[in-house]
C-alpha cells in the first residue's frame, strides 16, 4: 500500500484545530480525497476532545504533587533497601569464601579432615570465585535495571 | 504568569530550592495539560479508570524526572510533547502487559447530551481500530503533533508513522463516513 500524502495536509490540520478553514483551502478539498480524508477524521476527533475536555475534572495537582512525593520517598527506601541486600549478599558470599580459605590453610597444617586435601579446597574455592562473579554480575545487572525502571 | 513562564520557573525550580513557586508553576502545567491528557488517555485506552491511572502516573514521572535531573529546561510545546510520550509509554506498557483496551465500557461515565450519534460513532470508530491507529490518529490530528514528533513519542520511524497513520485515517475515515451522512 503506497501512504499517499498531500502537501497541504499539515496546514489542512492547523486549520481545522483553528477553526480558520480560507477559502483556498476550502477549495482544494473539494478536489483533494486526501484532505477530504483528513478533515473528515479530523473533525470527527476534535469535536471528541472538545466534548471530552471540559466534563472531566482533573484530581487537584495539590493530590498529584503528594503522590508523586510519596512516590519519591518509597523510591528513595527501596534504593537504600537494595543497597542493604546487596550488602548482605556481599557479606555472605565473603564469608563463605573466607571459610573456605581458613579450612584449607588447616588442611595444610594437617588439622582438619584427612579427606580434605589442598587440591580439591583449589577447586571449592575456584567454584566459590565463580559463584561470586555471578552472583555480583546478576546483582549489577538487577540494580541497573531497577535504577532505570525508578528513574 | 503565563504557561511559558511557568515552565521557566519551573525548571529553573529544579537547581533552587523553591517549594512555592514550584507548586504554583506546577499547577499551571497541569491544568493548561491534564484535560486533553486525559481525554487522549481515554479515547486510547477505552476506560476512564485506566485513563484516570496513568494520567497521575504520568506526572508523577514528569515529576520525579524534574527531581532527578535536576537541569529540566523544556518549553512549553516541549513540556506537552515529553508529557504525552511518557502518557504513551505507558499506554503501550499495559499493552505488553496483556492489558487489553475497551475490556469495560461501562466504566466510561461521561454523560453523552448533545449530538449523540456523532459522539457515540467516535468511540465505537475508535473502538474498531487498533490500540496503534488510535494512538497516531489522536497525536497527529487533536495534538496536531507531526510525524517526526508523534515518531519521538511512539518510537517509530518516521516512514512507519507516515504509512500507519495512512492506514488508520483511511480505516476511521471509511467508518465515520456513513454515520457523518446520516447524522448530516
Amino acid at each position: 500500500m503506497i501512504a499517499m500524502r498531500c502537501r497541504y495536509e499539515s496546514e489542512m490540520i492547523r486549520a481545522l484545530k483553528t477553526g480558520a478553514l480560507s477559502e483556498s483551502l476550502i477549495e482544494h478539498q473539494r478536489n483533494c480525497s486526501i484532505c477530504r480524508e483528513v478533515a473528515v477524521v479530523a473533525q470527527a476527533l476534535l469535536r471528541d476532545a472538545g466534548d471530552l475536555a471540559p466534563r472531566y475534572t482533573p484530581p487537584l495537582p495539590t493530590q498529584i504533587l503528594a503522590a508523586a512525593e510519596r512516590r519519591r520517598r518509597m523510591a528513595a527506601l527501596e534504593r537504600a533497601t537494595r543497597f542493604v541486600f546487596a550488602l548482605k549478599i556481599a557479606g555472605l558470599i565473603y564469608a563463605a569464601v573466607l571459610v573456605l580459605w581458613g579450612v584449607r590453610a588447616l588442611a595444610a597444617r594437617g588439622l582438619v579432615l584427612p579427606g580434605l586435601n589442598a587440591g580439591s579446597l583449589n577447586a571449592t574455592i575456584t567454584g566459590a570465585g565463580l559463584a561470586v562473579l555471578f552472583v555480583g554480575g546478576g546483582l549489577w545487572y538487577a540494580m541497573r535495571e531497577d535504577g532505570r525502571h525508578l528513574g | 504568569m503565563t504557561l511559558a513562564e511557568s515552565i521557566t520557573n519551573y525548571a529553573g525550580s529544579a537547581r533552587q530550592e523553591a517549594p512555592a513557586l514550584d507548586q504554583a508553576a506546577f499547577q499551571l502545567i497541569y491544568e493548561a495539560t491534564a484535560r486533553p491528557l486525559w481525554a487522549y488517555l481515554l479515547r486510547v485506552s477505552g476506560r476512564r479508570d485506566v485513563a484516570d491511572d496513568l494520567l497521575q502516573e504520568t506526572y508523577c514521572r514528569f515529576l520525579a524526572r524534574k527531581a532527578g535531573t535536576g537541569a529540566l529546561s523544556m518549553n512549553e510545546a516541549e513540556t506537552r510533547s515529553y508529557l504525552f510520550r511518557v502518557a504513551t509509554n505507558l499506554l503501550r506498557d499495559r499493552w505488553r502487559r496483556g492489558e487489553s483496551a475497551f475490556e469495560d465500557d461501562a466504566q466510561e461515565e461521561l454523560v453523552v447530551e448533545d449530538d449523540p450519534a456523532a459522539k457515540l460513532d467516535v468511540r465505537r470508530v475508535m473502538q474498531a481500530l487498533k490500540p496503534r491507529a488510535r494512538q497516531l490518529l489522536w497525536l497527529a490530528y487533536v495534538e496536531g503533533m507531526s510525524h517526526a514528533e508523534i515518531a519521538e513519542a511512539t518510537g517509530l520511524s518516521v516512514l512507519s508513522i507516515r504509512l500507519l497513520l495512512f492506514r488508520a485515517r483511511r480505516h476511521a475515515a471509511g467508518l465515520l463516513r456513513p454515520a457523518t451522512m446520516e447524522v448530516r
